[in-house]
């Protein structure tokens, strides 16, 4: 069976780690109260409109005996809504599909019927004192788990989108060469996390916000190669990332080691 | 080889597992095509060690991201959960519940905390002056009263009795179950709402028994009496076991002890929601009825022999059991 472990990373951030028994671990980001609050909203909107649909059409078609079938309706809708939606649509209602939210197992396997009623049942506990008692048992669970949860051995986690997988490319442009990074250089796993969060940020910045954030990283290789100092960081991170991550497509000013520099800008190759 | 060209040479096995589980998922086991599965199994075990690859040499974040939800949505379709089983439920209502009842404190604490302050609230209504009128309030007796005082069945109507039918359902089958969701307080809500049911409903029982309107009152009540008053003991008991398992944890954790005694007090408080539908059923249809109070109490006794063959049959089984097991045994000694 599936086991998990909580280290340093997971009590810190919304994340929950999981060891499968393939010995990979794999992260599930967890979902916070208000995505949650909203999801439940949702729902709730949703029972009282086919509650108040079947009494509008049942008062038409059948006239007064109706009323005990949105009896049962409501009944059924408000005890087994969450527990049967979330059995049949794999841990989802409509709140939570709306909002990309999933009920998944403690060990991140899909949830049963047993802990889908369960946690169901208990949303009533949950709602005591206007939710008061789901927020103080969220807040002193490092997995966000109201009573239900805790009971049911649920978590809630945040549905991936499943898309974009493509590798940012750095942008070179004529102002830095290869030959500025020493051949031995080899990126360790950290530096290399470092850059491709970077990256995957940077077509968000403005240029001088770009060179703010990326002078405290890029002046540590400035001083140990003796770099000239008015080398722009974020073209030095971009020329580690592509010495180390991905090839930088080729444009205008870049080269290949061993290539003619351009002339115009001998100073700032470091042979 | 650069991140950017394994990325790139396994992004066509990444989309390909993609599809495939969205193709799978839904699809029970056996309507899967052997190579399909096959296929998927291989690129779900080298999409495990990408993960890892890309754990350990550090993707982008994006990609690493797609790849652990990959990874999550592969192990949750292989390592698979039970939705329902409708084949176990009859074991589970007629096996383990009855016996579960019968073995249970907790059960027949609720139980025996009912009768008590019923009893109790009964008699002091019957016997104190103001009693009654101080629990239940003035307003709510008159009312009472005037339900009652005209014979059952008087204007009962094949809409009202329909109607009515729902309306118990969803009040009592409620209440019962909100009374099993406040166990999860140490079980102390239970007990608050079966002790404030058992006082009032108490109290009511004795002022109506004690008024004039008694013939009509007792006449309405006795049918459906065993199974709701069951049920009200039984979804109370179901919530003290809730809240029992957090303070006696047996020696696990309070989360473990508590998920682990979750399930079966989740089945007690099902089985209370049958007993309440079943109640609501006898409330709303035969209860109204305008029959002699011999036939209605002969109702409450059906019921009553009913519900203790339903709880001694786990008894009944494994006696029975038990004896063609030794009869068995008897006939291979005899044959030796």
């Amino acid at each position: 069976m599936a086991s998990s472990v909580s280290d340093a990373r997971s009590s810190i951030d919304t994340v929950r780690v999981i060891i499968t028994p393939e010995n990979v671990r794999f992260d599930y980001r967890l979902a916070g109260p208000t995505r949650r609050l909203i999801a439940m909203v949702i729902d709730y909107a949703f029972i009282l409109m086919i509650v108040f649909g079947i009494l509008w059409i049942s008062s038409l078609l059948i006239g007064e005996g109706s009323l005990g079938l949105v009896f049962i309706a409501f009944f059924i809708l408000q005890w087994g809504y969450a527990g049967l939606m979330e059995t049949f649509c794999n841990g989802q209602t409509l709140g939570k599909m709306a909002m990309r939210l999933r009920v998944v197992s403690e060990n991140g396997l899909p949830i049963n019927s047993q802990q889908a009623f369960l946690r169901g049942f208990l949303r009533t506990a949950d709602l005591l004192l206007g939710g008061s008692t789901a927020s103080v048992s969220m807040m002193f669970s490092p997995m966000f788990q109201r009573l239900g949860d805790r009971a049911a051995g649920t978590i809630v986690v945040i549905e991936q989108k499943s898309g974009e997988i493509e590798t940012p490319a750095a942008v070179l442009t004529e102002k830095v060469s290869l030959l500025m990074v020493p051949a031995s250089f080899r990126a360790d796993r950290d530096l290399i996390e470092g850059l491709t969060l970077y990256m995957a940020r940077r077509n968000k910045l403005s240029p001088a916000r770009r060179r703010e954030i990326a002078y405290w990283l890029a002046r540590h290789f400035i001083r140990n190669w003796s770099l000239p100092t008015n080398t722009d960081p974020d073209q030095l991170l971009c020329l580690l990332y592509s010495r180390s991550v991905a090839e930088a497509p080729r444009s205008k000013g870049y080269r290949l080691k061993g290539e003619p520099v351009n002339q115009a800008r001998p100073k700032e190759v470091v042979a | 080889m650069k991140i950017a060209d394994v990325i790139a040479t396994r992004q066509k096995d990444w989309k390909d597992l993609e599809s495939e589980i969205h193709k799978i998922r839904g699809k029970s086991i056996r309507r899967i095509q052997p190579e399909e599965l096959l296929d998927f199994g291989r690129r779900y075990r080298a999409i495990c060690s990408d993960l890892s690859l890309a754990l350990s040499m550090g993707f982008p974040p994006e990609t690493t991201r797609y790849l652990h939800q990959l990874v999550a949505d592969g192990h949750a379709l292989i390592y698979r959960s039970q939705t329902f089983r409708i084949r176990d439920w009859g074991k589970v209502l007629f096996l383990d519940v009855p016996a579960r009842i019968v073995n249970e404190p907790c059960t027949w604490i609720a139980m025996a905390v009912f009768w008590g302050l019923f009893l109790g609230s009964m008699l002091g209504a019957i016997f104190l002056d103001n009693f009654s009128a101080e629990v239940v309030g003035e307003s709510t007796l008159t009312q009472m009263e005037s339900m009652y005082s005209e014979p059952i069945g008087f204007r009962s109507t094949e809409d009202s009795r329909s109607m009515m039918t729902g309306f118990y359902v969803f009040n009592n089958a409620g209440i019962g179950l909100q009374c099993f969701a406040y166990g999860i307080f140490f079980g102390v809500g239970s007990l608050f709402v079966l002790a404030f049911n058992a006082i009032f409903l108490g109290a009511i029982f004795g002022h109506m028994l004690s008024s004039p309107q008694a013939g009509n009152f007792v006449n309405f009540v006795t049918s459906h009496g065993p199974f709701e008053l069951t049920a009200v003991a039984l979804s109370a008991g179901a919530g003290l076991k809730l809240g029992w398992s957090i303070i006696d944890t047996s020696g696990w954790s309070r989360g473990d002890s508590l998920r682990r005694n979750a399930s079966e007090a989740l089945e007690l408080a099902l089985t209370a929601s049958v007993l309440f539908i079943l109640a609501a059923m006898i409330e709303g249809n035969f209860s109204p009825m305008p029959l002699p109070y011999e036939i209605k109490a002969a109702m409450a006794i059906i019921c009553t022999i009913l519900l203790l063959m339903w709880l001694s049959m786990p008894w009944y089984l494994s006696n029975r059991k038990r004896r063609s097991l030794s009869s068995k045994s008897r006939e291979v000694s005899d044959a030796a």
